[in-house]
């Protein structure tokens, strides 16, 4: 109880409950967008209206700090990553892939950057933070059933 | 073994998630969130030339295209909420599998906006989601 009360009084808690919201709303939106709209001009709307938190970003001088080209680098592939990913996703659909099973696959990612954070940043989890990492796992995969 | 295209797909799709997963915190030990998130968006651009349909978008409702549009403005919120969390000291290991559980919010607002049923399963899926937040956050 005194660890949960000392994470909750923590940024990066508070962001990622942002970003669970943001990302509720996101699927949400795009739902209820997608409806008439084909998948790939959703994406194609959705990436444009994304640019306008950069500009905001931009103008207010706000993206600037330190210029690592490294780090510069790794945001860059990230994007394009994401992107790709989105599309993987969109022809494993269209290739015969059955919905709940493509939804299953790709949903269990975080096992993946848990494999690859662990050793390459060497992270460590707790016994507890581990058992939250397989509930994780199980509560996607049955919204995916 | 042979791999079917849908199969082969999915994987990449994984994968890639996956990796992306792991960049976050790479790029947010070296720039800020701010930057990163630009840069992100700069990513994302440059695969918009394949996604253009060809043709102009007016011809769906702009009811939709507000819907979309409103969705990518919340994804770049997301993005950026998850890159600050990163940059914050947010583990990777830890950041990551409790933000993927957004679907539970999904699961909580849907039936109530989009007049969708939720199934038993679904129902366990969100307490496992609520659960995992807790140990996860602990």
């Amino acid at each position: 109880m005194l660890e949960l009360s000392r994470t909750v009084k923590q940024r990066w808690f508070w962001y990622s409950i942002l970003t669970i919201f943001g990302w509720a709303g996101w699927a949400l939106l795009l739902k209820l967008g997608s409806e008439e709209i084909p998948s790939e001009p959703s994406l194609f709307l959705q990436t444009v209206g994304m640019v306008p938190l950069a500009v905001i970003l931009v103008l207010a001088g706000s993206s600037r700090g330190s210029q690592s080209k490294k780090g510069i680098v790794y945001s860059l592939l990230n994007g394009v990553l994401s992107g790709v990913g989105i599309l993987c996703l969109l022809v494993a659909y269209r290739s015969g892939g059955n919905t709940s099973v493509v939804a299953v696959t790709t949903s269990l990612y975080p096992l993946v950057t848990f494999a690859l954070a662990v050793p390459l940043l060497r992270e460590k989890l707790t016994g507890l933070q581990i058992l939250g990492l397989i509930l994780a796992t199980v509560s996607i995969v049955l919204f995916s059933l | 073994m042979h791999l079917t295209a849908w199969l082969t797909f999915t994987i990449l799709a994984l994968v890639c998630f996956g990796v992306v997963g792991l960049l976050q915190k790479l790029s947010t030990d070296l720039v800020s969130a701010e930057a990163a998130l630009v840069w992100l968006i700069v990513g994302f651009l440059f695969l918009q030339p394949f996604l253009y349909p060809g043709r102009s978008l007016l011809i769906y409702s702009m009811r939709s295209i507000g819907f979309v549009f409103a969705a990518g403005v919340l994804n770049a919120l997301g993005s950026w909420a998850i890159l600050a969390a990163m940059k914050t000291g947010g583990k990777a290991s830890v950041v990551v599998p409790f933000t993927a559980v957004y679907p539970s919010v999904v699961c909580l607002v849907a039936p109530l906006l989009l007049h969708e049923h939720i199934s038993t399963l679904q129902g366990i899926g969100i307490a496992c989601g609520l659960a995992a937040i807790f140990l996860l956050a602990s």
